[in-house]
């Protein structure tokens, strides 16, 4: 594999795109469902006597949501932007940086923003796209590389990737607080010899639960630091419209965010954004052969995104890429 | 036969809602004339403007996605796909009527990831 080919996996015959880690997606799945089959089996069992036996398909449900989420996450493409074609830039640094700057300025709402040449993904890249050195790849909207989900979060699957961790917050403290009412219940039924001890009552729930009341919660508590500090994290980004990467770079700082919608709206845009298509994928759709990362050029000029095969056109494209390619006046803003 | 290619850049001052520069490029000069490409771009401008606003359609589209765990989508096309299909017939249309016939050819910007319009222009 050379330096400047894609990192990412294609599975299901090309339906689906995942980072080079998939080991740890597999661990944080055996994560979350394992503590729950105990949590099923002996607490749920006697909390039905006192919330009816339809805990079941509720944990059940709950539990669902979050693999569910987990993988869509994890097989969904982040938004990765396709290769561009190879460009041949001259060694002397300063020709290079004469023709083909390493950077273009470009006006957002009156703001200024650079917009970087990438030189694995030979493109310009879009406003907010950065580079992931894991996958290679350059991503749209790049939020960060998630390693518990085996794959980049970026503009696609954001939403994903916010309702897996809500909803996997949710799950902990639902877990944790039904642990606790077990605990609490049988500690009020203990019917010993010695009923004015609460450590007595305290050590019979206990083993009335085969200790897994306590092993739980406290395995929840540690959980609820790292997905509940994550979530609320996510939850103050969402907010002011700025990605994991952005808040790290502090790009927004001192200018304001183009982006922000107002404090509502910005909560609920990841939610109801366009479900813009694959990129990638359309190619590899229509050249199942292609390697990922290669740049291919546009076989026709029309790219359906149920892809129905239309035919080709008559000014056909040379086999090799075309000898002059040069940028119209562009709206960017130019530094004299 | 050369071909050569213009790359009509995105125009960033409405934030990053996809619009595509309408400025009008010299290497058309003599094939396209300056009111029917501006016509093109603004009619090219206005399906993703259409497509990428939200209004109470994506809202309520957005909720019933995340209810239904997004299983919706595998019966109806979200508005999204719906515009761009309209988009896509109009790029065809342009290209067989207006573009091709006088040798230039017009590559649809999702080949691209949506960086820019490539003119494919014969000399």
């Amino acid at each position: 594999m050379t330096k400047d080919e894609s990192k990412s996996k294609l599975s299901c015959n090309g339906r689906f795109i995942s980072g080079p880690d998939r080991i740890y997606y597999y661990m944080t799945l055996v994560m979350i469902v394992a503590p729950q089959i105990p949590f099923l089996i002996i607490i749920c069992h006697y909390m039905q006597r006192y919330v009816t036996v339809a805990i079941y398909p509720v944990t059940c449900y709950i539990i669902g949501l979050c693999v569910c989420f987990h993988l869509m996450a994890a097989l969904s493409d982040p938004g990765i932007v396709p290769r561009g074609p190879p460009v041949s830039i001259s060694e002397n640094p300063f020709e290079a940086e004469r023709d083909h700057p390493s950077t273009k300025k470009v006006l957002v709402r009156g703001v200024e923003f650079e917009t970087k040449w990438c030189e694995t993904c030979n493109i310009y890249r879009p406003l907010r796209a950065t580079h992931c050195s894991i996958c290679n790849n350059c991503v749209e909207k790049f939020d960060h590389h998630c390693p518990w989900v085996g794959n980049c979060i970026g503009r696609r699957n954001y939403r994903y990737f916010l309702l897996f961790i809500y909803t996997t917050t949710f799950d902990t403290l639902y877990v944790l607080g039904f642990c606790i009412a077990h605990i609490i219940l049988n500690a009020n039924e203990y019917t010993g010899p010695d009923t004015s001890s609460t450590s007595s009552k305290f050590k019979y729930a206990l083993r009335e639960s085969y200790y897994f009341s306590i092993i739980i919660p406290v395995y929840c508590i540690a959980a609820l630091c790292f997905v509940g500090g994550l979530s609320g994290f996510h939850f103050y980004l969402s907010s002011h419209a700025r990605s994991t990467n952005e808040q790290i770079k502090h790009t927004y700082r001192g200018v304001k965010n183009p982006n922000s919608r107002g404090f509502f709206k910005n909560l609920i845009y990841p939610f109801v954004a366009p479900y813009y298509p694959s990129f990638i994928l359309l190619k590899t759709k229509r050249q199942p052969d292609v390697e990922l990362g290669k740049y291919t050029e546009a076989p026709s000029d029309d790219y359906d995104i149920n892809d129905d095969g239309r035919s080709s056109p008559s000014l056909s494209p040379s086999p090799s890429p075309p000898p002059s390619r040069s940028s119209s006046s562009s709206s960017s803003v130019s530094s004299p | 036969m050369a071909i050569q290619v213009i790359e009509i850049q995105r125009d960033y001052t409405h934030g990053m809602l996809t619009q595509f520069d309408e400025a009008y490029p010299d290497a058309l000069l003599g094939k396209i004339t300056p009111e029917e490409y501006r016509r093109t771009i603004e009619q090219i401008n206005e399906y993703f403007k259409e497509a990428e606003t939200i209004d109470s359609t994506t809202i309520i589209e957005g909720c019933l996605g995340c209810l239904s765990l997004f299983t919706l989508f595998l019966c109806r096309d979200d508005k999204y796909k719906k515009t761009i299909n309209r988009f896509n017939e109009y790029l065809a249309e342009q290209n067989e009527t207006v573009y091709r016939p006088r040798g230039v050819a017009l590559i649809n910007p999702f080949s691209n990831g949506l960086l820019h319009i490539d003119l494919w222009i014969e000399n």
